[in-house]
């Protein structure tokens, strides 16, 4: 069905300026398709499933690289490598979350490529939509995954509609959790949205991951001082051990002073199209001591809603074991 | 502009429709402005007519 | 008690005639408020503004589906059906000019493409139904093949846009200075003896005074 042999043609823009990416972006409106690291779109194009008239190769844009610390915590340019983030000495002793997190993206070589701004605006990874089915996803009129027989054992636990895909970002849980920020610049100008208002889920849109709008680009992601130094968990379970997505990751940050936790922000990758904030289990814990017994309450209180498929029903127990170790093992 | 959307088949390689295409939206939008604008046109200057016979 | 003659010459000015029920009005405003709903929350998404847009759509659908129920069961048992179907004595108004009955034949052709478009739209939407998570069911796709639902949604989303032509004609009439009576008539429920002798064929519509 789909031709994997070539790339169909496309007009390449290489630009160094974002302002200069921004006019390209607006001459081709939907037409133009913006590429970072490129690991994701490279497949899409091989595979002929996107078929842009423009690709806006970011890469050589300077402006967008690297990290910087401000007044109010930190600022990484949207093409700064994983490797850069998990080998950044602000990150490792600031927000030792991240750097935990994009270290488990992929493999090594596909870290030395691929940006977090990439990797926190991942698209999802359910194998119809892939496969270029006229899925929900890919614009078309059904879910071939949440169906009597689809395969669904990656899908969703929470608040799917109509489609079933989950976020497959292994940094998106670990921004949430540091209350990241997101710059989107325009033409017409820049806008800074939270985590919340950035990943969408399909009950929004269900074609697109984020809010990101066709004539945007997100330029960089600011992390607040607010959990610098807190205690950090990540962890990712996959069926293998390196390049593979999640089948559900874990996030967390808690101040704890005192063994008591005073304040956490938690969220897991892999149960929904968005990074699912736990803001429940964050309440439950709220002034209750840091051990196995509050840990296993969090657990058990992650999964409250959970509406599971033929074929991803272990993801409820998996989900609710991360929770329990993330609360229980989290370090500063 | 097309009538439809389209898209590939699951069972093949041959393309299906998968509803009318939103490209349409601003032309049935379009379609009623043009039959209320003539329709007012019409409207006033039939009756500047029947004013300038009186 | 009889009835006063609101068909003699010369009518008092402050007589009313009654020309749509409480029950008739409510649900036209009820159809109305559906309709709006259901092309807000079609279009507005795909004009770019994003929002929870499903649930609201969906059960509008449904609300609209039983108003329409109710509405042609009300016009079979109760109320003149073939006043609002067209028939050879409404070519001869266009043709000759003459006075109408209780509508128009512009409002009997407008009642007809709009009947046909909302049932178009109620049909293909219910159907659609299948294909969500509603309180009742599961969905399930495979009722039809991809291609018998592609034709669903296209006879869907053409119905939907037709209406958007349909809706724009309407509000424009109703906002209209020489229609204002219909449109005062469908919140007040009655228009004057005046204008029921001026406007319509009291042979035709034997209209009864407002109480």
């Amino acid at each position: 069905m789909v031709v994997k042999d070539m790339m169909p043609n496309f007009e390449l823009f290489q630009p160094t300026q974002v302002k200069d990416a921004l006019a390209i972006l607006d001459s081709y409106g939907k037409d133009a398709w913006k590429m970072a690291g490129g690991y994701d779109s490279l497949v899409w194009f091989k595979e002929r499933i996107k078929r842009p008239k423009a690709v806006i190769d970011l890469s050589g844009i300077a402006e967008m690289q690297g990290i910087k610390e401000t007044a109010d915590g930190v600022e990484i340019g949207a093409l700064t490598t994983l490797t850069d983030i998990e080998n950044n000495s602000i990150i490792k002793t600031k927000y030792r979350l991240l750097a935990d997190a994009v270290a488990k993206v992929a493999s090594p070589q596909i870290r030395h490529a691929g940006t977090i701004g990439g990797n926190a605006s991942q698209d999802a990874r359910c194998l119809y939509y892939r496969y270029g089915l006229p899925c929900y996803r890919a614009g078309g009129t059904t879910c071939y995954a949440d169906t009597p027989e689809g395969i669904n054992r990656e899908h969703a636990l929470f608040e799917s509609d109509r489609c079933v895909a989950v976020t497959p970002s292994d940094g998106a849980p670990a921004l949430v959790a540091l209350d990241a920020k997101y710059v989107l610049r325009s033409s017409s100008g820049e806008r800074v949205v939270g985590s919340e208002e950035f990943y969408v889920g399909p009950k929004i849109d269900i074609t697109h991951m984020t809010s990101t709008k066709p004539e945007e680009i997100l330029v960089a992601i600011r992390i607040p001082n607010t959990w610098a130094g807190s205690h950090f968990y990540f962890e990712k379970v996959a069926d293998r051990n390196v390049w593979d997505f999640a089948l559900v990751n874990v996030a967390a940050a808690l101040k704890v002073q005192n063994g008591v936790i005073r304040e956490s922000r938690i969220a897991c990758g892999g149960v929904s199209a968005v990074p699912r904030r736990l803001t429940a289990v964050e309440e439950i814990l709220k002034g209750q001591p840091m051990n196995e017994t509050v840990a296993k309450l969090a657990g058990n209180s992650a999964t409250r809603g959970a509406r599971p498929l033929n074929y991803n029903g272990f993801k409820i127990p998996l989900m609710a074991n991360l929770v329990t170790r993330a609360v229980r093992d989290a370090k500063a | 502009m097309q009538l439809f959307r389209h898209a590939n088949s699951i069972y093949g390689g041959s393309d299906v429709i998968i509803g009318a295409s939103y490209d349409l939206l601003l032309w049935f939008a379009a379609a009623g402005a043009a039959f209320i604008l003539m329709h007012a046109v019409f409207k006033a200057v039939t009756k500047t007519g029947e004013r300038a016979s009186h | 008690m009889s009835t006063p003659d609101i068909t003699r010459p010369d009518p008092a000015p402050t007589g009313r005639v009654l020309r749509h029920k409480l029950i008739d009005r409510i649900y036209h405003w009820l159809m109305a408020l559906s309709v709006l709903i259901l092309m807000a929350t079609a279009f507005l998404p795909i004009l770019g503004w994003k929002f929870e847009w499903l649930d609201l759509h969906w059960i509008t659908g449904v609300v609209l589906t039983l108003a329409v129920l109710f509405h042609i069961i009300r016009a079979v048992c109760w109320q003149d059906i073939w006043a609002m179907f067209l028939g050879g004595q409404d070519l001869r108004d266009i043709t000759g000019g003459g006075k109408p009955g209780k509508y128009t034949p512009a409002q009997k052709l407008y009642h007809l493409g709009v009947s046909l478009l909302i049932l178009a739209a109620i049909g293909t939407g219910l159907l659609m139904l299948l294909k969500i998570d509603t309180p009742w069911w599961r969905r399930d796709p495979y009722w039809f093949s991809d291609t018998q639902w592609g034709v669903i949604y296209a006879i869907h989303g053409f119905g939907a846009m037709a209406l958007i032509t349909m809706v724009m004609i309407h509000i424009y009439f109703a906002l209209r200075p020489d229609e204002w009576r219909l449109t005062r008539s469908m919140f007040r429920g009655w228009m004057t003896s005046k204008e029921y002798l001026d406007h319509h064929d009291p042979k035709r519509w034997k209209a009864k005074e407002d109480a």
